[in-house]
């Protein structure tokens, strides 16, 4: 089974990065979010019915963990404690070549928790229907809120253009 | 830019990872931890402070019964209201420490996002309520209790001093009162530390809505 799980994992590691990249950007811990994503992974594994897709499941493990982690990073002061040194944690993480990605992240990064989920899924191709199972809402309501979601990250970046 | 296209700057962003802190991560190894670095060190940190508040709420219990069962000391009521307090403080901070361990390890990731949203709503909510129901009985069984002694005059309530003259009937209500209210303030501090928390849930819960 861990044999198994890994290949899988490292056949879809890019949800994985992506999904860090977008909950933590730019977070001192992202590394550390990643291995614990990867952690309750292997835990849920078992859960894993086979009765949708693996990157399904892996998004929505995935998406829980890290909103999990958001929720409840409040309750976590000792986080500031751990030193950045420990962690090796880059000075500057902007580069120039990345510019548009950096803008694209800095906008999701204005979005909710749950905003965030949909817009990863509908910007990863998902349809509407696996972004609601997803999600857990129904397929029309998924269809408003990308619609509202997409508006608000034009209109974010397009001030930040301007 | 008249029309940004989402799509194709999210490819744009993907199809070259320049994030090489993944790569670092040994996949076999990881998931044989607990957990991460970071929230082992959460953990563990609340783990001690259980074990701090709990060893301490012990030695205090096990002093108080030596010297009230054992020694059969008879102290004024200003030398046992600082006690009762100090008790009740320790209790206090250790079911707190405890709750507070038992939110972080509560997770429902196998749900959709707000299946898993609602579930630890409602986990949330109950810790609340059984912790207030705890509080609520133990201390509305203690104000009785007191209430029913005094009448009754069960061990020489009535005639506790209180600075050299007799417990007078007012600070006894005043210290019912406190008993009373306890309960409330549980609940109060339990919305106050979990502000942050709630306030994510309900706005998940606002953009989970069907429009």
């Amino acid at each position: 089974m861990e044999k198994e799980f890994i290949e899988l994992i490292n056949k879809h590691k890019g949800i994985l990065q992506k999904i860090c990249n977008i909950y933590f950007y730019r977070n001192p811990f992202k590394e550390d979010y990643y291995q614990e994503i990867l952690i309750r992974l292997w835990k849920s594994y078992p859960g894993f019915k086979n009765q949708s897709a693996f990157s399904t499941w892996l998004y929505r493990v995935a998406l829980n963990t890290s909103i999990d982690i958001i929720r409840k990073q409040n309750l976590q002061p000792i986080h500031s404690e751990l030193s950045k040194i420990e962690y090796n944690i880059p000075e500057h993480e902007h580069n120039i070549e990345s510019d548009r990605k950096d803008k694209l992240y800095l906008a999701i990064n204005h979005l909710s928790d749950v905003e965030k989920a949909i817009i990863i899924l509908y910007l990863d191709d998902y349809s509407y229907k696996e972004i609601a199972e997803i999600i857990g809402i129904s397929e029309s309501n998924t269809g408003v809120k990308i619609n509202r979601i997409k508006n608000q990250l034009i209109k974010i970046l397009d001030n930040g253009q301007n | 830019m008249d029309k940004i296209d989402l799509k194709s700057i999210w490819y744009e962003a993907h199809t070259k990872n320049d994030e090489n802190i993944y790569n670092k991560v040994d996949i076999e190894k990881t998931i044989r931890m607990n957990h991460s670095k970071a929230i082992s060190k959460v953990l563990s940190d609340v783990k001690l402070k259980i074990l701090i508040s709990l060893l301490v709420l012990v030695t205090f219990i096990g002093l108080m019964i030596y010297a009230f069962l054992y020694l059969k000391l008879h102290l004024s009521v200003n030398s046992i209201i600082p006690l009762t307090l100090a008790g009740l403080f320790l209790l206090f901070k250790t079911t707190s420490e405890i709750k507070r361990l038992f939110i972080l390890r509560k997770t429902a990731d196998n749900m959709s996002v707000k299946e898993s949203m609602l579930f630890f709503r409602k986990k949330l909510n109950k810790i609340k309520s059984i912790d207030f129901l705890i509080y609520l009985i133990f201390f509305y069984l203690s104000a009785i209790g007191i209430t029913f002694c005094y009448i009754k005059d069960i061990g020489g309530v009535k005639n506790l001093s209180w600075s050299n003259n007799i417990l007078p009937l007012p600070l006894l209500l005043i210290f019912i009162l406190i008993l009373l209210f306890i309960p409330w303030l549980v609940r109060y501090q339990h919305n106050q530390s979990y502000k942050n928390m709630y306030s994510n849930l309900n706005d998940s819960a606002n953009h989970l809505n069907d429009t």
